[in-house]
């Protein structure tokens, strides 16, 4: 049953675009008892301009025949703008038929509906949208994840010059730095401080004036 | 020599086609909300002269491209009330525009004027009185 579709995190806002105030009436009374907010808009341009910009409605349903810009024309447009956008393009249209669904689709559209639609049908392909939606913010969440491991790893992987005698490390800015704080900001890794059995032995022989004062040296 | 075979006369549809509604369809499609009906439906009073007017004008224009283009939104609203009837008319209308035969939609003209005249009181009174009493098939 259509109550059984909610929509998920990732979709929130929903653009119509239609320039049949009819259509468009049912269209933003349906998505609203569907649980989703609703831009409505009579036409191909304004339907552009509130797609084109980073806050947009993450789904849109759009009319074919528009005046000024078609359906498949903001699909293409939007899609040469914004290649990577996640941006979800459905086309509703009364233009059935394979050559116009395989048109419809080649321009950018995700899906591709004829009306008069099915209210459980409609409810079904936007949940597929929501997942799509979802999959596509995950993966990408996941990709600058790597991104950012991979260059913290090629920081450290580099060659380090360090003092052979206090053993800093010579940064990118020309500068010595102690080796806790260096690694401290090129990684994630912090330091506790204690004193390792050698260095123990070392510091209780300096106290009894045997040693002079120099790190041990394993 | 074989007689010619019978011609099959135009189909005519009654006064009760014309203003035929799909009323499970519509029902499924409004979630059962009458109210939403009733507001589609005041809509559809207040934009039905124009898109008529534009159809007409483009017409007597001999404009093709626009006689289609009325007709064609005049499909999707239609559908929008799963108005059979009324819907096939405008369909017949757009086809005859996009083959360029202005001649065969002038001739649809005013059947289609007399599908919209049968289709707003059968719509009014699902408005009215819900979509139980017709929810088993076809309103008019």
């Amino acid at each position: 049953m259509i109550d059984s579709w909610t929509p998920r995190a990732s979709v929130r806002r929903v653009l119509v675009a239609d320039d049949d105030e009819v259509s468009r009436m049912l269209l933003e009374a349906t998505l609203q008892d569907l649980g989703y907010e609703v831009v409505a808009v009579p036409d191909g341009a304004s339907a552009l301009a509130a797609l084109d910009g980073p806050d947009s409605p993450e789904v849109a349903i759009l009319d074919w025949e528009m005046p000024g810009l078609s359906g498949p024309e903001v699909c293409r447009e939007l899609r040469a703008r914004r290649p990577e956008a996640p941006l979800y393009l459905l086309l509703l249209t009364v233009r059935g038929g394979i050559p116009n669904i395989v048109a419809g689709l080649r321009s950018g559209a995700n899906d591709y509906l004829t009306k008069p639609f099915d209210r459980d049908e409609f409810a079904a392909r936007l949940a597929v949208a929501s997942g799509v939606l979802a999959l596509q913010l995950t993966l990408a969440t996941r990709v600058r994840e790597l991104e950012q491991a991979l260059s913290e790893i090629k920081t450290l992987g580099g060659l380090l010059p360090i003092c052979a005698w206090c053993k800093k490390i010579r940064s990118d800015g020309d500068y010595w730095q102690q080796v806790e704080e260096y690694v401290s900001q090129h990684t994630d890794a912090r330091f506790t401080h204690g004193i390792c059995p050698t260095c123990e032995q070392h510091l209780e022989d300096e106290a009894l004036g045997l040693r002079r004062s120099t790190p041990p040296r394993d | 020599m074989a007689p010619p075979p019978p011609t099959t006369p135009r189909e005519t549809p009654c006064a009760q086609d014309l203003g035929a509604v799909d009323a499970a369809s519509l029902r499924a499609r409004l979630g059962g909300n009458v109210a939403l009906l009733g507001a589609l439906l005041e809509v559809f009073r207040k934009q039905r002269p124009l898109q008529l007017a534009a159809l007409r004008t483009a017409l007597s224009q001999g404009d093709a491209d626009g006689v289609y283009a009325a007709a064609h939104r005049l499909v999707g609203t239609l559908g929008c009330f799963s108005a059979t009837g009324a819907t096939r008319v405008a369909r017949e209308l757009e086809s005859s525009a996009r083959a360029g035969d202005l001649a065969g939609a002038a001739s649809r003209v005013d059947e289609f004027e007399r599908c919209l005249d049968a289709l707003d009181p059968a719509l009014a009174r699902l408005a009215t009185h819900g979509f139980e009493r017709t929810s088993e098939g076809t309103s008019s």
